[in-house]
């Protein structure tokens, strides 16, 4: 019996959960019948020593001597964490769709969605280009910025400085959207905004 | 420095590794599962009520690495 764990519908701080991502079958909206053998489906997994059980947004890759148990926290702040990751997901709408264990579980959970920024981007994030400068209230584009080294520059990313700044310039402005939109369908709810928490303006 | 595996095994019981998604875009939403004749904790996916949990969009606009996590106890 996983500590804090609860079935028959009682509130509980601890339940397994798992997650899926597949193509939508059903455009914008809930999904029902789902395959999971059909292609392009994802399963985050059963939450087992090698797979992604978290605590406290740490990964636990590995528990207990040997490697041989599954892990089983024994602190009530313990949670589980699941996890998917597509290298190259295409264009298109996607469902994703949040379970537990067991039907009638009650229980909070967070879905967080990811894509790593360009290089552009964080740089300009850090305020290490010109762009980024740009951006951060600093130096406009084109104007001479003593901390970026145009070698440094040439090196990495253009044929010269300027083709740099350029090219950053227009990844910022591109790199502004994020390549993905989160939508939630079922239940349906007044607030279907995305909710970005660390969006960069 | 190193350690072989054996002896990491004898030494240590949990290992920790962190993702850092500091510069990755994040979008997030909190909800929960709950019974009730709504039944919004469907169980598993390929269970008859599966398709009662709740469900997100997910719109790619290009081609992108994802990375989604699922968290339990934020709402």
């Amino acid at each position: 019996m996983v500590p804090g764990y609860h079935s028959g519908g009682s509130q509980s701080d601890f339940v397994p959960i798992l997650a899926v991502l597949f193509p939508s079958q059903n455009g914008n909206k809930r999904d029902v019948g789902v395959d999971p053998q059909a292609p392009g489906f994802h399963f985050s997994g059963a939450p087992r020593p090698n797979r992604q059980v978290c605590w406290q947004d740490v990964v636990l890759l590995l528990h207990g001597s040997g490697g041989g148990s599954i892990a089983q926290p024994s602190d009530a702040m313990l949670r589980w964490q699941v996890s998917i990751e597509v290298p190259d997901l295409r264009p298109g709408v996607y469902t994703i769709m949040v379970c537990t264990y067991h039907a009638g579980i009650e229980a909070p959970f967070r879905l967080s969605v990811y894509s790593p920024r360009s290089r552009a981007q964080v740089e300009a994030q850090l305020g290490t280009s010109p762009a980024g400068n740009a951006a951060n209230g600093g130096p406009a584009r084109g104007e001479l910025v003593s901390a970026v080294n145009p070698a440094h520059l040439r090196g990495r990313r253009g044929s010269n400085a300027a083709a740099t700044t350029a090219s950053a310039a227009e990844d910022l402005t591109a790199m502004g959207k994020r390549p993905f939109t989160l939508t939630q369908v079922y239940p349906e709810v007044s607030l279907t905004e995305d909710l970005p928490t660390e969006e960069w303006a | 420095m190193w350690l072989t595996f054996e002896d990491w095994l004898r030494e240590f019981a949990t290992v920790f590794i962190c993702r850092e998604v500091r510069f990755w875009h994040e979008v997030s939403m909190t909800g929960a599962w709950y019974g009730g004749p709504l039944l919004l904790a469907g169980g598993l996916v390929t269970g008859s009520t599966g398709g009662n949990n709740p469900q997100f969009k997910l719109t790619m606009h290009s081609t992108a690495h994802i990375f989604l996590t699922l968290s339990q106890g934020y709402a």
